[in-house]
């Protein structure tokens, strides 16, 4: 069993290559964080992967584990402001990542939370078992909605699944049973948490299992990631040049007064990348220049 | 030709496009920084500041080889070697700050938002 590694879940959609930046990002993880790197998808996914990229999905992918498409759900995917396309979202499977992980410390990271720097190799031999953040900070660096902070106006606090840290151990066990047993009766905690349940979220079930866990109080017995928070672009920013290693450009668009765009630079910080349009745009030049 | 009300606002505008650029990159370097002093030991992280540096410093000035301090999520971390320890952390310090250093003086310099965003 190899010890510690990144796991990938990347499943395509009829026009969303989820598997594609899943490729690219796992290139600027091994510049970053050396490690082994496993992608979880389905054969078709896979299939147009490789007849796309070719022996790159090799020298990205140490282990590819291929399972049966999950069940989607819905989700209206926006390209900036001003395009959006509602397509199917499988997102299902995260929460078998524990049974799913050759690892015994794994990364679990969404495919579009691109890693640019090595801060996330600080986790590896930590005394926690489970790690994930509950915070992020916008890319203009501003204020954030109600929801995402808290479930719902009056609900419980956020986790963020798109970066967890876990060690095979009996808690983290414990935690993804629970989350697995969240999604399995996603209507019944929807209700009993106020939210709307016609789109399964992956923060939604670690946010709940993360409260029963913790005693169904506010807690912060599970610890946060060593960056306390996700550097995070919404859909409505647009990655528009990439132009050096770990180095992007983003036009941002303002969350008050929507005809204000902006410039920003970030350079050696890992963004999560809500756009996939515009990561997808930008591809080819990840590729180049990670490769 | 003395300038116009339109051309002293387009002025401002841009200015104000300028201070808006050069703010967001500031928080964007200030984030790497923070970032760049996060340092592992021994199954902790800490964040690496001036009061770790002193605190460190202090004990190994006092020929202590070993100690328990407080990591970034409050969990007391064994260091087995104190003077090691210390070599790291300076150098992680040093290594973070002169970055932050060479970045903030190219953004200093900025004039305008085409060079403030590629600087």
């Amino acid at each position: 069993m190899t010890t510690r590694g990144v796991l990938i879940h990347a499943h395509n959609n009829l026009e969303m290559d989820y598997a594609l930046i899943a490729l690219c990002n796992a290139f600027a993880i091994k510049s970053h964080l050396q490690v082994p790197i496993c992608l979880v998808t389905d054969e078709g996914s896979l299939a147009w992967l490789r007849q796309q990229r070719g022996d790159l999905v090799d020298q990205a992918f140490d282990q590819i584990v291929v399972i049966t498409v999950p069940i989607p759900s819905n989700r209206r995917f926006c390209d900036t402001r001003s395009t959006s396309r509602t397509l199917p979202w499988y997102n299902r499977t995260r929460s078998d990542s524990y049974a799913l992980s050759p690892f015994e410390e794994t990364l679990l990271i969404d495919a579009d939370y691109l890693i640019l720097d090595d801060t996330l190799n600080c986790v590896w031999g930590s005394d926690h078992d489970v790690m994930l953040n509950r915070h992020v900070i916008p890319l203009n660096h501003g204020t954030l909605s109600t929801h995402e902070k808290l479930l719902e106006a009056t609900g419980i606090e956020l986790c963020w699944a798109t970066c967890v840290y876990f060690r095979k151990s009996e808690a983290a066990a414990i935690l993804f049973d629970i989350i697995h047993h969240v999604r399995e009766h996603y209507d019944y905690y929807a209700m009993i948490y106020g939210f709307a349940p016609q789109q399964y979220r992956n923060d939604y079930a670690f946010s709940i299992a993360v409260h029963m866990i913790s005693g169904f109080i506010r807690c912060d017995d599970i610890a946060t990631l060593p960056s306390p928070f996700l550097f995070t672009s919404f859909d409505c920013d647009e990655l528009i040049d990439v132009p050096a290693k770990d180095d992007l450009t983003f036009l941002m668009n303002d969350p008050k007064e929507h005809w204000r765009f902006n410039l920003t630079r970030t350079k050696g910080v890992s963004v999560h990348v809500m756009n996939k349009f515009s990561l997808v745009r930008q591809a080819d030049k990840l590729l180049e220049l990670y490769v | 030709m003395s300038e116009t009300e339109d051309d002293r606002l387009i002025k401002a505008l841009a200015h104000a496009n300028y201070k808006t650029t050069i703010v967001q990159q500031r928080e964007n370097l200030k984030l790497r920084y923070a970032n760049a002093l996060l340092h592992a030991h021994n199954g902790g992280i800490f964040t690496v500041n001036p009061s770790l540096l002193a605190m460190v410093d202090l004990l190994v000035r006092n020929e202590q080889t070993d100690a328990v301090l407080i990591d970034d999520k409050a969990i007391p971390i064994k260091i087995i070697d104190l003077p090691a320890f210390l070599d790291d952390i300076q150098s992680v310090y040093a290594e973070a700050s002169n970055d932050y250093h060479v970045a903030w003086e190219l953004l200093r310099k900025a004039r305008n938002v085409n060079r403030a965003v590629n600087a």
